[in-house]
């Protein structure tokens, strides 16, 4: 009977079979569960649609809402930017001009915000179940990427209708670029976004610095002035951003205004996969502990 | 072939909050590495278990945990509150990841106390059924060949296509149940079932648990009550303070569990001088002679002598007596008055003319009143034990009575009636 007790010493002699999980308190510094997701592909599906359901129940005007947010900011835009503060567009009419800035803008920060709150808003979940974590922050760039194409719909209707009008719009082939840069908005959002959640599981300010930190990206990150006004040294400055070459980039291959080089894409790109590689490292570490901690 | 192997799991928590001094702690750590060029860390538990395995602000809520749990196997897991049991599922079920050690698991695992995880409220019941299944780990798929059963289970069919948020909280539970209690996974955990919905799906709630123990699952099951857990699992794992007391087969590791509870309650009886009257201890007196506090044959007459230190005399008593079995579900109780107690001690017997109980341990409970007053309140140590005489009642299965039954049949000739 005894053989039965509980064994105790170092040196357990573990049988030759498979196993489908080992859970061990070694951390992995960087591993992507690409099969695990693949496992849940159905489950990510289904949030999706839950949270594209969920947003506009009980909604009059449903998901007209997406379309209103962006448009009123840049009337408002317009009006400050342009009609009174007198900022040049270089030439695109400022309404479109300011529209595209959003476009890009409202997709990257809606990435960011969502993503940021992945521990604290699904602690409950994560309390009670397993399944790869990462399928959340998935999940939410996919939602946002439904808004993004509600509101690009309606971005090509007024760029439409400028182009009838007369402006001056330059299409080119270089749109074909567009879904790449709409693709690192989205990694970019999502690797910072998994940083701040990750550190929120420990420290909450960083959440409630979210908001005001974004207000004061976007300020940084033409979307509502050119590149190309802005003074040395800020202009050099800019390349450290990784929004900027995006917003331009996007003007550029739309409406044949905007200064980017590839280099500066380039050098946004690499930055985009290092935050994001650092997101990822720092939210499969939080992933292991976040249910003690939060 | 193993289902679970846990190797050496350690579980450490640090006691207290996250606050201002630790980040201090990250911060200066952070900067010692860098200045170093090593990886900077963030303290954890983890980290500090191993510079100071006792520093006063840790917690060890598992350690050195090792077992094995063979596929098929139905093991329960006992202990008291802050023992580690739910601390080792957490550990099992993935949440969170050990401190030291390693688990490794053969198949998906579940658990039925994940009731309504996942469920979105402004989601239809329908929607809500696959939402759930696929966080649980289901594909699509089978949430749809499985669905009809699901809401069949629940009987919810006519609010399927309702918004949970107009549900009855007894509605959201049936719904949530249903989808987990159709998961199917290879392990599956069961903790302290189950209040769920009123008693007749409570009924179908047990019977679904017996059908999954029954398919041959494993089975990892967590219950206050014993008498439970004798009757569905083969072995049983003993925690106490994070370490495993005993894992063997279940009844000799519930006795012990049991045997230690017993110790425990007698220390605690030491505190209660100062009473006009204490019950002292009893003995069972089978038959014509015996004494000790086992049944050995049920069926005969027995008595059951309670010793009583009285301090001051009383007058116009009642002696309650009360039998039940380790769920505290009442056998036998009776109440009989008389009319004085002299200072000094006293015998108080109650006789019967049999006890046909099933083997296993039995509680006794006796309480001396005065007028509607209590004087004293006996949880007996020990136990009633009743012993396995080898002699099984006839046609018996289950249950607590041991009674002889017998079956007739008859054949009736001509045209059945019934058919």
């Amino acid at each position: 009977m005894s053989s039965e007790t509980a064994r105790t010493s170092r040196d357990k002699i573990v049988p030759e079979q498979e196993w489908t999980a080992v859970v061990t308190s070694k951390k992995p510094l960087f591993s992507l569960p690409v099969r695990e997701l693949w496992a849940y592909r159905d489950m990510i599906m289904l949030m999706i649609r839950r949270d594209i359901i969920a947003t506009f129940k009980q909604t009059i005007l449903g998901p007209l809402w997406f379309i209103i947010q962006p448009v009123i900011s840049s009337v408002v835009f317009t009006i400050i930017f342009s009609d009174i503060g007198r900022i040049p567009t270089n030439g695109i009419p400022p309404f479109l001009f300011y529209l595209s800035g959003n476009l890009i803008w409202y997709y990257f920060s809606a990435c960011l915000t969502s993503t940021s709150q992945t521990f604290r808003a699904n602690a409950s979940l994560f309390n009670r179940v397993y399944f790869p974590r990462l399928a959340v922050p998935l999940a939410q760039l996919a939602v946002n990427f439904w808004s993004l194409a509600i509101q690009a719909v309606i971005f090509l209707c007024f760029y439409v209708y400028f182009y009838w009008t007369g402006a001056e719009l330059f299409p080119s082939y270089r749109i074909v670029i567009i879904p790449a840069l709409i693709a690192q908005a989205a990694l970019l959002g999502l690797g910072v976004g998994c940083l701040i959640s990750a550190l929120t599981t420990r420290y909450r300010d960083l959440q409630i610095a979210v908001a005001p930190g974004i207000q004061l990206w976007m300020y940084a990150s033409c979307v509502f002035y050119p590149l190309s006004i802005v003074p040395e040294p800020w202009q050099s400055l800019m390349v450290l951003n990784p929004i900027v070459p995006l917003i331009e980039a996007f003007r550029f291959s739309l409406m044949g205004q905007g200064q980017v080089e590839v280099w500066q894409w380039l050098v946004s790109l690499a930055m985009t996969l290092v935050l994001l590689v650092v997101g990822l490292v720092e939210f499969s570490r939080a992933e292991r502990t976040m249910a003690d901690t939060i | 072939m193993l289902a679970i192997s846990v190797e050496n799991a350690s579980k450490v928590y640090r006691l207290g909050e996250i606050n201002r001094s630790q980040f201090f702690g990250d911060a200066k750590r952070f900067l010692r590495a860098l200045a170093r060029g090593e990886r900077a860390q963030l303290s954890d538990p983890g980290l500090e278990a191993s510079e100071t395995p006792d520093a006063p602000d840790l917690f060890w809520a598992l350690r050195d945990v090792s077992f094995d749990i063979r596929a098929g196997e139905t093991v329960a897991l006992i202990g008291r509150n802050g023992a580690g049991k739910s601390t080792l599922l957490k550990l099992l079920s993935r949440i969170t990841a050990p401190t030291r050690g390693c688990l490794r698991l053969k198949g998906r695992i579940a658990s039925l106390l994940e009731v309504g995880t996942g469920f979105h409220f402004e989601l239809t019941g329908r929607d809500n059924v696959y939402l759930s299944g696929t966080i649980m780990g289901m594909k699509r798929a089978e949430v749809r060949q499985k669905f009809d059963q699901i809401v069949d289970f629940s009987g919810l069919g006519q609010f399927i296509d309702t918004p949970v948020k107009r549900y009855s909280s007894g509605m959201m539970v049936r719904l949530a149940f249903s989808v987990a209690a159709h998961l199917e996974p290879e392990i599956l955990i069961l903790d302290e079932v189950l209040a769920v919905g009123d008693q007749q799906f409570h009924n179908q709630c047990i019977d679904r648990i017996h059908q999954i123990v029954n398919q041959g699952r494993t089975i990892l099951l967590v219950s206050h009550s014993l008498s439970y857990i004798r009757r569905l699992s083969n072995r049983t794992i003993w925690l106490r303070k994070g370490e495993i007391v005993e894992f063997g087969p279940t009844d000799r590791v519930i006795n012990a569990y049991e045997a230690e509870s017993t110790v425990m309650r007698q220390s605690r009886r030491r505190d209660e001088e100062g009473k006009r009257a204490v019950f002292r201890s009893w003995r069972l007196q089978e038959g014509a002679s015996g004494e000790s506090n086992t049944l050995a044959r049920p069926g005969i007459a027995c008595s059951f002598e309670f010793r009583l230190d009285v301090a001051g005399a009383l007058s116009g008593c009642r002696l309650e007596f009360c039998l039940s079995d380790p769920d505290e579900i009442s056998v036998f109780s009776a109440t009989h008055g008389f009319s004085e107690l002299q200072t000094g001690a006293a015998n108080l017997t109650i006789s019967l003319p049999s006890l046909p109980l099933q083997p296993g341990r039995y509680r006794l409970e006796v309480k001396l009143l005065q007028r509607h007053e209590e004087i004293d309140h006996w949880i007996c140590d020990p136990m009633l034990v009743v012993a396995d005489s080898g002699l099984h009642s006839a046609g018996a299965t289950a249950g607590l009575l041991a009674l002889d039954s017998r079956l007739d049949v008859a054949s009736v000739s001509g045209r059945s009636l019934h058919s």
